[in-house]
């Protein structure tokens, strides 16, 4: 699997300080939008939800080690939950729904994160994470706070049923 | 024969990144709506306007002086003269900020503009006071959203409630047309603010100290009330509420 990006990520383990987040955000923030995006097809939603995660990671800031992972975990996680449906703004949203802004990609590629987006809740993170970010199973498993063995089951099964769904040959060496 | 998965995985990627790194920060609204929804652009395009209070007599009695509103400008590096603030840059922009202007007024409270949201509501508000967090509570519950700034990074505003962390207690009582606004950190500060609807804005005005607020009404449904006035110790208070269009708020 290739890397999105044509650079890779910087390494912002060691990031922790307040005088950091500016640069974290600066770095960092079209990724998480674009991971985001991937799991609501909506980038107003995205961006939302990637201000929110940055707006909870900034009162956190001092405590978190790992941001990067850590803003993976929070925006995969509420990407996928009902997190927003739970807020009033919902209500906005549902009233105004056709204002929303889907992502708009080539065809094919619209395709792709639609298809990935209607895989069980737990097989598009792990797709958007391992195609999206480039992520090894250990760091998916890092990121989601689940088990290396359970990644690469959920990663196998999600790219089956990506295969069929998109009429893709599976290349079985690349899976990690 | 059939494509390989990987390799279209590869392309939606790298289109899908790119178009993150393509969004505008600020977005223009966008034309080409329906008619009704045209409309409600509109009418939120209007909405929000600001005002500035300046605590201009010895007695503490506010003037009210409203500001008008210029056009749109970049956010100006600007010198609060609020006490423990330091100096501070009214920093924009933040993510999907619709943001039009921010300039301190005479006392050095914050005047933000906003231009437009998707939504009509301000969703960030830059600026970059001492850290400071409080609580809100209203009459019916505590307010939804109050938030924690910080001098290198600025402030988040968020534009519904979520979780925030309680340093400096601070309530908000709400009866009617009017708000008071109290801080524990600073007894004796009440800002009592009467509130009059315009056709496009809401404002609020402050008959006892220095205050100002924004405050859209939407066309339909809730809004979003932001209060913003400093305590005594000069930290910016902020707290969003929810406005709605029959002239009370609500709160949760």
């Amino acid at each position: 699997v290739c890397i999105a990006n044509d650079e890779a990520p910087p390494d912002l383990t060691s990031l922790g300080g307040a005088g950091d987040f500016d640069e974290f955000w600066r770095l960092e923030r079209a990724r998480f939008v674009a991971l985001a995006a991937a799991l609501t097809g909506d980038w107003a939603a995205a961006e939302d939800l990637v201000q929110d995660a940055f707006l909870a990671a900034h009162r956190r800031w001092s405590t978190i080690d790992n941001p990067t992972a850590w803003m993976r975990r929070v925006i995969s996680n509420r990407a996928v939950s009902r997190w927003r449906r739970r807020t009033r703004e919902a209500e906005a949203f549902a009233r105004l729904a056709n204002r929303r802004e889907p992502v708009m990609l080539e065809p094919q590629d619209t395709e792709f994160w639609k298809a990935v987006r209607e895989l069980p809740r737990r097989q598009s993170q792990v797709i958007a994470l391992h195609y999206l970010d480039d992520l090894s199973v250990v760091e998916i498993a890092s990121v989601l706070g689940i088990a290396e063995g359970t990644v690469k089951v959920t990663l196998s099964t999600g790219r089956r049923a990506l295969a069929r769904a998109l009429q893709c040959a599976l290349d079985e060496e690349n899976e990690r | 024969m059939n494509p390989k998965l990987d390799d279209r995985a590869r392309e939606a990627a790298r289109s899908l990144h790119a178009g993150a790194v393509n969004r505008p920060v600020t977005a223009a609204p966008r034309r080409g709506r329906r008619r009704e929804l045209a409309l409600v652009a509109a009418a939120i395009a209007l909405v929000v306007g600001a005002i500035a209070v300046v605590a201009t007599n010895s007695d503490d009695q506010a003037s009210i002086t409203p500001q008008t509103r210029p056009a749109p400008t970049v956010a100006p590096t600007v010198t609060p003269q609020a006490p423990n603030c330091g100096e501070q840059s009214a920093q924009a922009p933040w993510p999907r900020t619709r943001f039009a202007r921010a300039t301190w007024a005479e006392a050095g409270t914050l005047v933000a503009t906003f231009a437009h949201t998707e939504l009509g509501l301000p969703r960030q508000v830059p600026d970059g006071p001492s850290s400071c967090s409080f609580q809100i509570r209203g009459d019916a519950g505590p307010m939804d959203v109050i938030l924690g700034g910080n001098e290198t990074t600025g402030f988040f505003v968020s534009w519904f409630g979520y979780e925030f962390s309680l340093r400096a207690p601070l309530s908000i009582q709400i009866s009617g047309l009017h708000v008071e606004v109290h801080t524990t950190s600073c007894p004796g500060c009440s800002h009592v603010m009467n509130i009059t609807y315009a056709d496009t804005e809401v404002r609020l005005t402050s008959t006892t100290g220095a205050f100002e607020g924004d405050l859209p009404r939407r066309s339909s449904g809730p809004g979003t009330i932001v209060v913003l006035t400093r305590n005594a110790r000069g930290q910016l208070v902020r707290a969003l509420g929810t406005a709605i269009p029959d002239g009370n708020f609500a709160v949760s």
